[in-house]
C-alpha cells in the first residue's frame, strides 16, 4: 500500500458524493467539505466508555423506569393532561429534545436507550447487561423480504397521527399507544431477530432514520481495507464481547445512518478496534446515492406534512380545526383524519411529483422518471426538519415550566416532592419565538437549496442538465418556506 | 467554492438593502385606538385573529363562556384570568410589531395548551424580512443555475 493509500484508508469512506466540477472537494454553503469528519473516539475515556456495556445499559434502565412511571400515570394519575407526567414529559420535554438536540447533534442516539423494546432485547438476549454466548431466547425469524422498507412504518405513523389530537393531550391515549408499541415490540422480539421490530415496525424509529441523514453525528469503520482483511465479521455475527449488529446493519460497510440505532454493539465487537464515532457537517447522508427509496420519499412528504398540519392544529387560531383533532364529532374527526392522510401522502408528492416532472423535462429526459422524483425528495429533509425544529420551539418555550412542577406531582395526586409542586406556569422566550421560528426555516431552506443542487449534479450527469433541473426544485423549497413562514410567523 | 460565496455575499447584500427599503412600508403613521371584543371558550378565542397596527392602543374586553380561562399575550407579558359571567378588560400599546400568540394560562381542559389565537401588528417586519429572504436566496440560486447552465 502507498502513503497516499493509507492516508486515505485512515479517513471514513465517504461513498457516491459527487465531487465538485474541476475536481475540487464539494462543500456544504460553501464552507464545510462534505467529507470534513473528526473523531470522537480518538479520546481514550470515550472509546472505552462506548466499549463498556453500563453505558446502554444505565441510560436505557434509567428511562424503563420513567417510562413504568409515565404508565402508571397515564392509568392512575390526573386525566389533565398538563398535570400529568406522561404528557409533560412526552410530548413537551422528550419530543422536543428529540427534534430539538437529538435528531440533529446525535442521530439515532435516542434508540440506543429508548425503553419501549428492551424488555423483549432482554428476553431475547437473555441477559440485561452481559454478553451471554448462546442462541437468542425466541424464533429468531427473518423479516419477510416484501416488508423490508419504511411502508409498514409510514401507514403506522399516519394511523397515530390521525389520532394525534387525543394522544397528545389524554394520558391514558398517550400510555395506551407507548404501551401498545411496548408490548408488540416485546412480542415480535421472541419472533423475529435481533431488532427487527425497531427497523421496521417503529412508528418513531421511521421518521428519526430518515432525519437522521441530516444528522451531524454517525459511526463508521475507521478503515475500510482492515474490514476489507478481517474475516471474522465481529461486528455482524457477534463476539464474546458483543452483539452482532442488532439493527441488521454491516458496520463494516455502513455508509448511512437511517438504520443505526447507536448502540455501539460494533465498538464492542471490533477486536481490531476499526470502529469510530465522527462529527460531520449537516446532512452528509443525504447525498449518499445507494438505498434511496420511495419508502423513505414518503416518509419525508409525511414529515414535511405533519409538521404543517400539527402547526395549523395545535399552533394556529382555528377552533374548528382543534374540534376536528380533538374528537368532539366523529363526522369532524373523520374530515381532519382523511384531510391529513390526503395532504401527508397524497397532495405533497403529487406536488414533488409536479416538480420532479418539470426537471425531469428541463434537463432533457436523460435518466428515468423515477430517479428523479426519488432523489429530489431527499433535499426537503433538511426543511422538514427545521419545520419540525420550529414547531418545537412553539411547543417547548411556552409550556416547558410545567416540567418544574411535575418532577415533584408526576400524578397530579398534590404531591410535592422536590417543593416546586408549586411552581407557576411561566413562558420563556415567548419574545424570541417567531424570530427563532424565522430563522429555523431560513436555515432550513438554504441548506435544502444546498442539498438539492448537490443532487442535482448526481442525478444529472451533463452539469447544464442539472443546472435546468433544479430550478422547479428552488422554486418548491421557496413555496414550501413560504408557507411556513405564514404559518409561524404571518 | 469562492463562486458560492460570491453568491452569498451578492444575497447578503441585496437582501440588507432591500430590507432597510421595503420592511416598514405601509406602517400608519398616527396611532388608532382600537377595543375588540373576545370570547374565550374550550379551546378557542372568538376572533382568534386580532389584527392592528404599531403604536395604536388596543383594549381587549374579554368574557368567557364556559369553564376559567386565562390570557396571555407573547411578546407583550401580559397575564389575565376570566371566569363565566365576569368581563375582564386588557389594555396595552401594540408597541412591537408582527405576529404574536396569545394563549390560555389557566388550564382549562384537555387541548388547553393549544388554545391559541394570534394578534396580527402591522407591519410585520419579521414575516416581510423572511420573505425577503426566501425570495433574494431563491432568486439568486435561480441565478446561480442558470448561469452554471449558460457557461456549459
Amino acid at each position: 500500500m502507498s502513503p497516499e493509500q493509507g492516508l486515505a484508508a485512515e479517513r471514513p469512506e465517504v461513498p457516491t458524493i459527487p465531487v465538485a466540477r474541476g475536481g475540487s472537494r464539494e462543500v456544504f454553503l460553501g464552507l464545510v467539505p462534505v467529507d470534513a469528519r473528526f473523531e470522537l473516539t480518538k479520546a481514550p475515556w470515550l472509546r472505552g466508555l462506548l466499549r463498556s456495556r453500563w453505558t446502554t445499559f444505565l441510560p436505557t434502565a434509567l428511562n424503563l423506569f420513567l417510562f413504568l412511571v409515565i404508565l402508571a400515570a397515564g392509568v392512575v394519575g390526573t386525566p389533565v393532561g398538563n398535570a400529568n407526567i406522561a404528557i409533560v414529559f412526552i410530548w413537551i420535554l422528550w419530543w422536543s429534545a428529540l427534534m430539538l438536540v437529538l435528531v440533529p447533534f446525535a442521530s439515532r442516539l435516542w434508540c440506543g436507550m429508548c425503553p419501549l423494546p428492551v424488555l423483549g432485547e432482554w428476553v431475547q438476549r437473555f441477559s440485561l447487561v452481559t454478553r451471554r454466548w448462546h442462541r437468542p431466547l425466541g424464533l429468531s425469524l427473518k423479516w419477510p423480504k416484501k416488508l423490508r422498507s419504511m411502508w409498514l412504518v409510514n401507514g403506522v405513523f399516519l394511523g397515530v397521527a390521525a389520532f394525534s389530537g387525543i394522544i397528545t393531550t389524554r394520558p391514558w391515549a398517550t400510555v395506551a399507544l407507548l404501551g401498545s408499541i411496548m408490548v408488540l415490540g416485546t412480542g415480535l422480539f421472541l419472533v423475529y431477530e435481533r431488532r427487527t421490530f425497531c427497523r421496521y415496525l417503529c412508528p418513531v424509529g421511521g421518521f428519526l432514520g430518515l432525519y437522521a441523514n441530516f444528522a451531524a453525528l454517525e459511526i463508521r469503520p475507521k478503515s475500510q481495507p482492515v474490514c476489507v482483511g478481517h474475516k471474522s465479521k465481529e461486528c455482524i455475527l457477534g463476539s464474546v464481547a458483543g452483539h452482532g449488529c442488532p439493527w441488521l446493519e454491516q458496520p463494516t460497510n455502513l455508509k448511512r445512518n437511517t438504520y443505526c440505532g447507536l448502540c455501539f454493539e460494533c465498538f464492542r465487537c471490533c477486536s481490531q478496534d476499526n470502529m469510530g464515532l465522527y462529527v460531520r457537517p449537516f446532512g452528509t447522508d443525504l447525498l449518499v446515492d445507494s438505498h434511496r427509496g420511495l419508502d423513505e420519499s414518503w416518509k419525508a412528504f409525511i414529515m414535511l406534512g405533519a409538521a404543517a398540519v400539527y402547526s395549523a392544529t395545535m399552533m394556529g387560531p382555528w377552533g374548528t380545526l382543534k374540534d376536528w383533532a380533538n374528537l368532539r364529532s366523529i363526522g369532524g374527526w373523520a374530515l381532519f383524519a382523511a384531510g391529513l392522510i390526503t395532504v401527508l401522502a397524497g397532495v405533497l408528492p403529487a406536488l414533488h411529483g409536479a416538480t420532479a416532472w418539470l426537471s425531469w423535462r428541463l434537463a432533457g429526459r436523460t435518466v428515468p422518471f423515477r430517479r428523479v422524483f426519488t432523489n429530489f425528495a431527499y433535499h426537503l429533509v433538511p426543511i422538514g426538519l427545521l419545520a419540525w425544529i420550529g414547531f418545537s420551539f412553539a411547543i417547548l418555550l411556552p409550556n416547558g415550566s410545567y416540567v418544574i412542577r411535575i418532577i415533584s406531582d408526576p400524578f397530579g395526586w398534590g404531591w410535592n416532592l422536590f417543593g416546586t409542586a408549586h411552581f407557576a406556569w411561566t413562558p420563556v422566550l415567548t419574545s424570541w419565538l417567531p424570530a427563532l421560528q424565522a430563522a429555523a426555516l431560513i436555515f432550513g431552506f438554504v441548506y435544502s437549496l444546498d442539498v438539492a443542487w448537490k443532487i442535482a449534479r448526481q442525478t444529472f450527469p451533463a452539469p447544464a442538465a442539472a443546472a435546468r433541473a433544479v430550478v422547479p426544485q428552488i422554486v418548491l423549497l421557496g413555496g414550501i418556506t413560504v408557507a411556513f413562514l405564514w404559518l409561524f410567523v404571518g | 467554492m469562492m463562486k458560492t460565496r460570491r453568491y452569498m455575499v451578492v444575497a447578503a447584500g441585496l437582501l440588507l438593502a432591500a430590507g432597510v427599503f421595503t420592511v416598514r412600508l405601509g406602517a400608519s403613521p398616527l396611532p388608532h385606538p382600537r377595543t375588540i371584543k373576545l370570547e374565550a371558550s374550550q379551546w378557542r378565542y372568538t376572533p382568534g385573529i386580532v389584527t392592528v397596527n404599531e403604536g395604536d392602543p388596543v383594549t381587549l374586553i374579554i368574557t368567557a363562556s364556559d369553564v376559567t380561562h386565562g390570557f396571555f399575550l407573547d411578546g407583550y407579558n401580559v397575564t389575565q384570568t376570566v371566569t363565566p359571567g365576569q368581563t375582564i378588560t386588557v389594555r396595552f400599546v401594540a408597541t412591537r410589531s408582527g405576529r404574536w400568540m396569545f394563549r390560555c394560562a389557566v388550564t382549562c381542559g384537555a387541548f388547553h395548551p393549544y388554545m391559541i389565537g394570534w394578534l396580527r401588528v402591522q407591519p410585520n417586519v419579521t414575516l416581510r424580512l423572511g420573505l425577503l429572504a426566501v425570495g433574494m436566496i431563491g432568486a439568486t440560486a435561480v441565478y446561480a443555475a442558470w448561469e452554471e447552465g449558460r457557461k456549459l
